[in-house]
C-alpha cells in the first residue's frame, strides 16, 4: 500500500480529529436527551411559578404572587413541615434498617450468602410501587389482615391504623428500604475485612469498631441511602392520598391537586420548587451532620 | 543517532526517525533512531519505563508520536490508524476474543478481508500447523492453557503474513521451563514465516537467546544496538554493561593513555593505588575518570598465600561468601577500597574449599574489559 | 468467638425478618388474587383462576396491558441504544464533560418523580405538544436510562481495552471493531439493562400519570381500581404485573453477572 509521506502532525491531527467526531457522534443522543426532556423541562415549569391562571388559559408573566402565597400561607407551610418531617422519619427508619442487614451480608455472617439475600432485596425492588400501597391500604384496613389476625386472639378490630401519617412512614419505610439497602451494601461491600478485624486485634469493642471503623467507611453509602429515601418520601403524594386520610396530606397532594382539578399550575410550580428548595437544604443539613460526627469517609 | 552495528545490507523493512512522545510531564521517547532490516528478529531491551512499549506502540499505530515518523517498507505511516498498517501484534496477555473459537480468532483478519471461506479455512489450518495446535479449531479461548493461548495469539497475528510482526513481552505470563521452549519456537516459526520480528522484553536472557539484534532502550533513548555477542563483549555504556550480564565495574580515573601495547590505556583504580591496563581504540584524556567493566568469568580468584606471577591486571581484597551455583561458583570478593566485585569460578576443589575472610587476589587479562567513559 | 456466634443468630434472624416485611404486603396481594371471595383479606375462602380470567373480559384493563407493553419495550429499546452509545462514548474517550454528562443523566432520580412529572407536563403544554405514548416514552426514558448506563458502564468496566486493540491491529475498522467484537462481548449486559429497563417502566406509575394523554398503562389501572374501592380484580392484575417484573429482573440478572449488584445508587 503506497501511501506518501506527508507532513506527520497533520496526518495524526486528521486521525485525532475522526476519533472525537465518533466520540461526539456517541455521547450526543444522551446530551441532547438530557438537555431537552430534563433541563428544558425545568427551566419552564420555573417561569411558570411566574405566570398567572385562570379557568380558560394558562400564561407566563412576572407575578410573585405564587411565590409570596407559597412561602407565606400557613396551610402550604404545614404542609411542607410535614412533608419534610415524614420525609426524614423515611429516610431515618429506612437507613437504620437497612445497615445491619447490609453489614450482615457484606461483613457480618451471612455474608457467604450475599447474592441472595440482595436478588432478595432487587426483587422487592421492583414491585411495583402502586400495588404495594394498593397492599398496605388493605393490610392496615379494618378487615385487612393485621385486624383480622388480631381477631383471632380476642384484639381490635382497631381503626387508628390506617389514614394518618404513621400509615404514610409504615408504607413509605417498605417501600423505600430496598433503596437504602443497595448503596449502603455497595459501600459496605469496598470495606476490607481485614481493617475490621485490626480494630478488633487492637483491642476495640463491637461498638467502638462500629462507630470509628466501619461506619466513617460506609459514609458515602449511609448519605445516598438517606438522601434516596428522602427525596422520594418527602415529594411523594400517591401513598399519602391512599393511607393518609385527611391527616396524612402532604405537601405533593397539594401540588399534584394543582396540575389537576385545581388547575393552578403557576401555584403548583412555586410549591414545587419550594419543596425541592427545601428538600435540598435538608440533604446539605444530613451532609454537615455526618461530618461533624465525624462520619466522614476515606478522602475523595 | 545511535551507530548501528552490524545491520546486514538491505532496505530497512522498519524504520523509526526521531521519535519523541511525552505523556504529560514524563518522556516516554526523546528522539528514537532505528532501522530493522527485512527479516530480522530484533529485540528491544531495556527496564520497565524505559519506553520500549511506547515505541512498539507506535510502531503498531496505537499510539501516535509528537514528533518523528515511522516508515514501513518505505512508506511513511506515521498518522495512518492501525487497523490499515501491514504490521501485526502479539499482545502481552494475548487479548484472545473469547466469544470466538480458535479458528475464527486465528482467521479474523481474513474474514475481515473478506477472503472466502475455503481459503480462510485453509489458512487456518496452515497456521494452526505451524504453531503445533493441529485439531483446535473449534476449541473455545477459555478452554486453553497459557502457552497454547500464546501460540493462537501468535497464529492469528500471522495469518496475513504481515510484513512485521511486533511482539509485547508475550512470554511474560509463563513460567520458565515454558518460556525457554517458546524462545526456540519462535525463532523457529519466524524463520518460517519469513517475517520480520520485532520484540519487546526486559528479560534479557530472552533477548540473548532469541535475536539477530538487540536494541537496548533506557530512559526514552536507545542505548545500543548490535548482536548479542556485541552488546555483551562491547557495551557502549555503563547500562549496557549492567543490564546484560552480570559484571563488574570497577570506578577509575584515566591514568596513562597509549601504553606501550597499541590500543591500551592503563586506569589508576582503588583509589589510584594500583593500575591495570585495559583495551580501548579511540582517545581520551588523562584525568578523565572512568569505569572498566569486567564480566565475573573473566576474573580468576586465588588466596594470597598461593599466589601465582601477576598475569596483568590484579586486585587485592578479602572473600567475603562464595555461592554454589551447581555449574559454577560466585564468589563476592570486598576489595581494598571497600569496593565489591564478583568472580566466577569453576567447581574444582581449591574454589569449593576456600573460607570467607581469606585473602585473596583477583587476576584477569588486560586484552579482556571494557572502558566507558561518562 | 462463642459472643460471635451468639450475635450470629440475632442478626440473621433479623435479616429474615426484613425480607418478610418488605415481601409480607406483596404476598398477601398474589395469595389474595386467587381468593374466590374477592374481598381481598381474610378469610381465604376457596382457591380460583376466575380473577385473571375477567381480567381479559375488560376491554379497559386488556387495552392497558398492551399500552403497558409497547410502551416499555419502545423505552427499553431507546433506553438501550442511547444508553450503550453514551457508555461507549465514555469507554473510549474519557473526559471530564463526558462524565458529567453520565452523571447527569442520573440526576432525575434525585427529583420526587410528581415534579419530573409536572415539568414535563408543563413543557409539553407550552409547547402545544399533544400528550400521547411518546410523551409517556419520553418520562420513562428519564428514569430508565440510569440503569441501562449503570448496566453497561459496569461491564465496560471490566472490559480489556486490548481485545479492541488486537481486532483494529488485525485490520478491523472502527465500526467492524464494534459489530464483530465489542458488542458481542458486551452483548448480555446490554440486553440485561435493557430488561431493567423494561421492568422500570412496566411499573411506572406518577410520571406517566402526567404525561399521558387518554391512554391507561397498567399501573394506571391499578390505581384506577383502587380509588373506586377494593376491587377483586386488582389483585389478580397486580399479581401479572408482579410476575412479570420479577421474572424482568430474574433474567436480567443472570445476564449480567453479579454486575447488578454493584449497582451503585449514589447521588
Amino acid at each position: 500500500m503506497r501511501v506518501k509521506a506527508t507532513d506527520t502532525l497533520s496526518s495524526v491531527a486528521r486521525h485525532e480529529k475522526t476519533e472525537k467526531r465518533w466520540y461526539v457522534a456517541r455521547l450526543t443522543p444522551l446530551a441532547a436527551f438530557l438537555t431537552i426532556f430534563f433541563v428544558a423541562p425545568f427551566v419552564i415549569l420555573f417561569m411558570y411559578s411566574f405566570g398567572s391562571s385562570t379557568i380558560f388559559e394558562l400564561k407566563f408573566g412576572s407575578n410573585f404572587e405564587n411565590w409570596s402565597s407559597a412561602l407565606t400561607d400557613s396551610f402550604f407551610r404545614t404542609l411542607l413541615f410535614r412533608s419534610i418531617v415524614n420525609g426524614v422519619m423515611v429516610g431515618v427508619i429506612s437507613v437504620l434498617l437497612a445497615f445491619p442487614f447490609a453489614y450482615a451480608i457484606t461483613l457480618g455472617p451471612l455474608r457467604k450468602h450475599s447474592e441472595f439475600f440482595l436478588f432478595a432485596v432487587l426483587i422487592s425492588l421492583f414491585s411495583a410501587y402502586v400495588v404495594r400501597i394498593y397492599a398496605w391500604r388493605t393490610l392496615l384496613g379494618q378487615s385487612g389482615i393485621i385486624n383480622e389476625g388480631l381477631g383471632v386472639v380476642g384484639l381490635g378490630p382497631y381503626d387508628w391504623l390506617l389514614f394518618n401519617r404513621e400509615a404514610v412512614v409504615v408504607t413509605l419505610v417498605n417501600v423505600l428500604v430496598p433503596m437504602a439497602v443497595l448503596p449502603i451494601y455497595s459501600s459496605l461491600a469496598q470495606v476490607d475485612p481485614a481493617l475490621i478485624e485490626a480494630a478488633r486485634d487492637s483491642g476495640a469493642g463491637t461498638w467502638r469498631t462500629l462507630y470509628s471503623v466501619t461506619l466513617p467507611l460506609a459514609s458515602r453509602g449511609l448519605n445516598a441511602g438517606f438522601a434516596l429515601c428522602f427525596l422520594i418520601a418527602a415529594g411523594d403524594y400517591v401513598t399519602p392520598q391512599f393511607v393518609g386520610g385527611i391527616d396524612g396530606q402532604m405537601l405533593g397532594n397539594v401540588i399534584a391537586e394543582q396540575f389537576g382539578v385545581a388547575f393552578n399550575w403557576p401555584l403548583g410550580s412555586a410549591l414545587a420548587f419550594m419543596l425541592v428548595g427545601a428538600m435540598g437544604v435538608v440533604v446539605a443539613l444530613w451532609l454537615f451532620l455526618m461530618r461533624l460526627l465525624k462520619f466522614t469517609g476515606p478522602l475523595r | 543517532m545511535v551507530e548501528d552495528q552490524g545491520l546486514t545490507a538491505g532496505f530497512p523493512a522498519v524504520s523509526v526517525r526521531g521519535l519523541r512522545r511525552s505523556f504529560g510531564a514524563i518522556q516516554a521517547l526523546r528522539g528514537v533512531d532505528l532501522d530493522v532490516a527485512a527479516g530480522e528478529f530484533v529485540s528491544i531491551l531495556g527496564p520497565s519505563g524505559c519506553g520500549k512499549t511506547t515505541l512498539l506502540r507506535i510502531i503498531g499505530g496505537f499510539e501516535f508520536a509528537d514528533e518523528g515518523r515511522v516508515l514501513v517498507d518505505g512508506n511513511d505511516l506515521s498518522g495512518v490508524p492501525a487497523h490499515k498498517r501491514p504490521v501485526n501484534t502479539v499482545f502481552q496477555r494475548y487479548a484472545l476474543f473469547p466469544h470466538k473459537t480458535v479458528g475464527e480468532n486465528i482467521g479474523f483478519a481474513l474474514w475481515v478481508a473478506r477472503h472466502k471461506k475455503a481459503d480462510i479455512k485453509a489458512r487456518v489450518s496452515e497456521m494452526l500447523r505451524l504453531v503445533r495446535l493441529e485439531g483446535y479449531e473449534d476449541r473455545a479461548p477459555s478452554k486453553l492453557s497459557g502457552g497454547q493461548a500464546q501460540r493462537v495469539a501468535l497464529a492469528r497475528a500471522l495469518v496475513s503474513h504481515p510484513k512485521v510482526l511486533l511482539l509485547d513481552e508475550p512470554l511474560a505470563a509463563l513460567d520458565l521451563k515454558l518460556r525457554q521452549a517458546m524462545h526456540f519456537e519462535l525463532r523457529r516459526i519466524q524463520a518460517a514465516v519469513g517475517s520480520t520480528f520485532i520484540y519487546v522484553t526486559h528479560d534479557q536472557e530472552e533477548a540473548l537467546t532469541m535475536s539477530d539484534r538487540i536494541v537496548l532502550m533506557n530512559g526514552g533513548q536507545i542505548e545500543q544496538i548490535g548482536s548479542p555477542i556485541q552488546v555483551y563483549s562491547n557495551p557502549a555504556t555503563r547500562f549496557v554493561s549492567e543490564f546484560i550480564g552480570e559484571v563488574n565495574l570497577l570506578a577509575g580515573e584515566v591514568a596513562v593513555v597509549g601504553d606501550e601495547r597499541d590500543g591500551s590505556v592503563s586506569i589508576g583504580v582503588q583509589s589510584g593505588n594500583t593500575k591495570i591496563v585495559v583495551p580501548h581504540g579511540s582517545t581520551v584524556d588523562v584525568g578523565t575518570p572512568a569505569w572498566t567493566s569486567v564480566r565475573p568469568e573473566q576474573m580468576s580468584i586465588a588466596p594470597l598465600s598461593t599466589l601465582l606471577p601477576a598475569a596483568t591486571n590484579r586486585l587485592e581484597g578479602v572473600l567475603e561468601s562464595s555461592v554454589f551455583l551447581g555449574a559454577f561458583i560466585r564468589h563476592l570478593v570486598r576489595l581494598r577500597d571497600g569496593q565489591m566485585v564478583v568472580v566466577q569460578s569453576g567447581v574444582q576443589g581449591q574454589f569449593l574449599t576456600m573460607q570467607p575472610s581469606t585473602e585473596v587476589a583477583i587476576d584477569w587479562s588486560d586484552s579482556v574489559g571494557v572502558l566507558l567513559c561518562e | 468467638m462463642s459472643r460471635r456466634r451468639t450475635n450470629g443468630v440475632g442478626t440473621k434472624i433479623y435479616c429474615f425478618a426484613l425480607l418478610a416485611f418488605l415481601f409480607a404486603p406483596t404476598i398477601a396481594i398474589v395469595v389474595f388474587a386467587f381468593d374466590s371471595s374477592g374481598r381481598g383479606t381474610l378469610p381465604f375462602e376457596s382457591f380460583t383462576l376466575k380473577w385473571f380470567r375477567q381480567i381479559f373480559d375488560d376491554q379497559v384493563t386488556v387495552k392497558a396491558f398492551q399500552t403497558s407493553a409497547i410502551v416499555g419495550l419502545t423505552t427499553a429499546i431507546l433506553a438501550v441504544v442511547i444508553g450503550t452509545l453514551g457508555a461507549y462514548a465514555m469507554y473510549r474517550r474519557r473526559t471530564r464533560t463526558g462524565q458529567a454528562i453520565v452523571a447527569a443523566a442520573a440526576l432525575p432520580l434525585a427529583f420526587p418523580y410528581l415534579v419530573l412529572g409536572i415539568s414535563l407536563l408543563s413543557m409539553f403544554h407550552a409547547l402545544g405538544i399533544k400528550l400521547s405514548l411518546m410523551t409517556v416514552i419520553v418520562g420513562h426514558l428519564l428514569i430508565t436510562l440510569p440503569a441501562v448506563l449503570v448496566t453497561v458502564n459496569a461491564r465496560f468496566a471490566t472490559f480489556d481495552p486490548a481485545i479492541e486493540e488486537a481486532a483494529k491491529d488485525l485490520g478491523a475498522s472502527p465500526w467492524r471493531t464494534f459489530s464483530a467484537v465489542t458488542f458481542p462481548l458486551i452483548r448480555p449486559s446490554v440486553i440485561g439493562g435493557g430488561l431493567l429497563a423494561l421492568a422500570l417502566s412496566l411499573e411506572e406509575f406518577i410520571v406517566t400519570l402526567f404525561t399521558t394523554g387518554s391512554d391507561s398503562t397498567v399501573p394506571i389501572v391499578i390505581w384506577g381500581q383502587m380509588r373506586r374501592g377494593v376491587s377483586p380484580t386488582v389483585n389478580a392484575i397486580s399479581t401479572v404485573l408482579l410476575a412479570t417484573t420479577v421474572l424482568l429482573v430474574l433474567l436480567a440478572r443472570q445476564l449480567t453477572g453479579a454486575s447488578l449488584s454493584s449497582k451503585r445508587l449514589d447521588e
